[in-house]
């Protein structure tokens, strides 16, 4: 009996890593990922945190997110309405999950494809827009954000 | 009465010998797991092409955990028919028998769920995430499980029993909403759809996606499923029971 307890055990313990802390790249544990691309891992990791930023409605930080020079131009609520159909005040993002990471073969390029679940309060109507971040690699900035792309 | 005596040590014991026969069947044991990375292969090559998780996934899932559980349970009782029944005349109790097998099938029903939903959450991505997909197909397996027990309790050769199961099956495909939508149906086939358990964890399933789920109704529904497995398990050793006083 001893030996099926243990069995059963270590398969719990399995599946609680295996389906709560997995990504679409890899396991994450808090701060901790294990991944087979870290940047992939780390795209996944900061488009999430951009999603959560624009669900908070922190429009400064969510804009932290684009080049330096963009982050001068870039009127994320202005975005925000281009993508949803809906003025930001009117917008409460229920949910999100990333579906995709791809990079190219230079490995500078990167498109992050989401889902995302959200209510329109002025007409309780709900909407799951799938749209994909457009991410290229600056050789200052790092991973910088091209949401505008995302739009076109 | 005979058929709901249970003792835990019989079960300790019993849980035990399966577990050993289960390893020592090693090339069964490996085709059964086999199962689950094969047809959650089937189903990102055809998904993918989609590249989203549909209705009809979910119902593809839900039918391949009820086949994992019926399956890997129809030859379990009547391969040993012999030696259940000579192990009754000193003194072996059903229920200790039936829970013991069912205990060790579980695990095996648990494995193959979980790389199930695993493989293909990481290829077409399950709305509402992988989690309470695995709760649910985990709790239809357990109903088929239960099913395939009753199967190979009233089943005379293996064979016999493995035939029986897409005989069992069919209805849980007819009798869902995906086949005939529920506007259509008429009374009977509404409560047939209730009695099977297909239908109850589609419904979860679409549940667990949907924008707003209510975990309410997810409960509700592997509750459902998990009185069916016992409901079933216990015909199972009444089953057994009325055979071996034939015997």
């Amino acid at each position: 009996m001893r030996r099926f307890l243990v069995l059963f055990g270590l398969l719990l313990v399995l599946a609680g890593v295996v389906l709560l802390f997995s990504t679409r790249t890899g396991l994450q544990f808090g701060g901790v990922s294990m991944s087979t691309s870290a940047d992939a891992s780390y795209l996944e990791q900061r488009t999430v945190d951009f999603l959560e930023d624009i669900r908070f409605k922190d429009f400064e930080k969510a804009a932290t997110y684009h080049s330096i020079e963009d982050r001068r131009t870039v009127k994320i609520p202005e975005l925000l309405e281009r993508i949803f159909q809906v003025r930001p005040e009117f917008l409460d993002i229920l949910r999100y999950e990333v579906l995709a990471v791809e990079l190219d073969r230079s490995r500078t390029r990167a498109r992050v494809k989401t889902r995302t679940v959200v209510k329109l309060l002025n007409s309780s109507e709900i909407r799951e827009p799938e749209i994909i971040f457009y991410w290229h690699k600056d050789p200052r900035d790092g991973w910088v954000m091209k949401l505008e792309s995302s739009l076109r | 009465m005979r058929a709901l005596r249970c003792s835990a040590r019989q079960f300790e014991v019993l849980v035990e010998r399966n577990l050993e026969l289960l390893f020592s069947d090693f090339g069964n044991t490996v085709l059964l797991l086999l199962q689950a990375p094969i047809i959650a292969g089937c189903m990102i090559l055809v998904w993918r092409d989609v590249d989203q998780a549909t209705d009809t996934l979910y119902f593809v899932m839900t039918l391949s955990a009820v086949w994992f559980g019926a399956i890997n349970a129809c030859r379990e009782i009547v391969k040993e028919r012999a030696i259940f029944l000579r192990e009754l005349r000193v003194g072996l109790e059903i229920g200790s028998y039936i829970w013991a097998r069912l205990a060790v099938l579980v695990l095996l029903g648990f494995v193959q769920c979980l790389v199930l939903v695993v493989m293909v959450n990481s290829q077409v991505a399950l709305k509402g995430g992988p989690f309470l997909h695995f709760v649910v197909l985990l709790a239809a397996s357990l109903a088929g499980t239960s099913m395939g027990l009753a199967l190979s309790a009233v089943s005379g050769t293996p064979d016999r029993a493995v035939a029986g199961v897409p005989i069992l099956l069919l209805p849980q495909i007819l009798f869902s909403s995906v086949i005939l939508s529920e506007p259509h149906a008429s009374r009977v086939t509404r409560t047939l759809q209730d009695l099977t358990f297909t239908q109850w964890s589609y419904d979860a399933q679409l549940e667990v996606a949907a924008a707003e789920p209510h975990l309410g109704s997810i409960l509700l529904a592997v509750l459902v499923l998990a009185g069916m497995a016992v409901a079933l398990a216990l015909l199972a050793a009444f089953l057994l029971d009325l055979g071996s006083r034939r015997a």
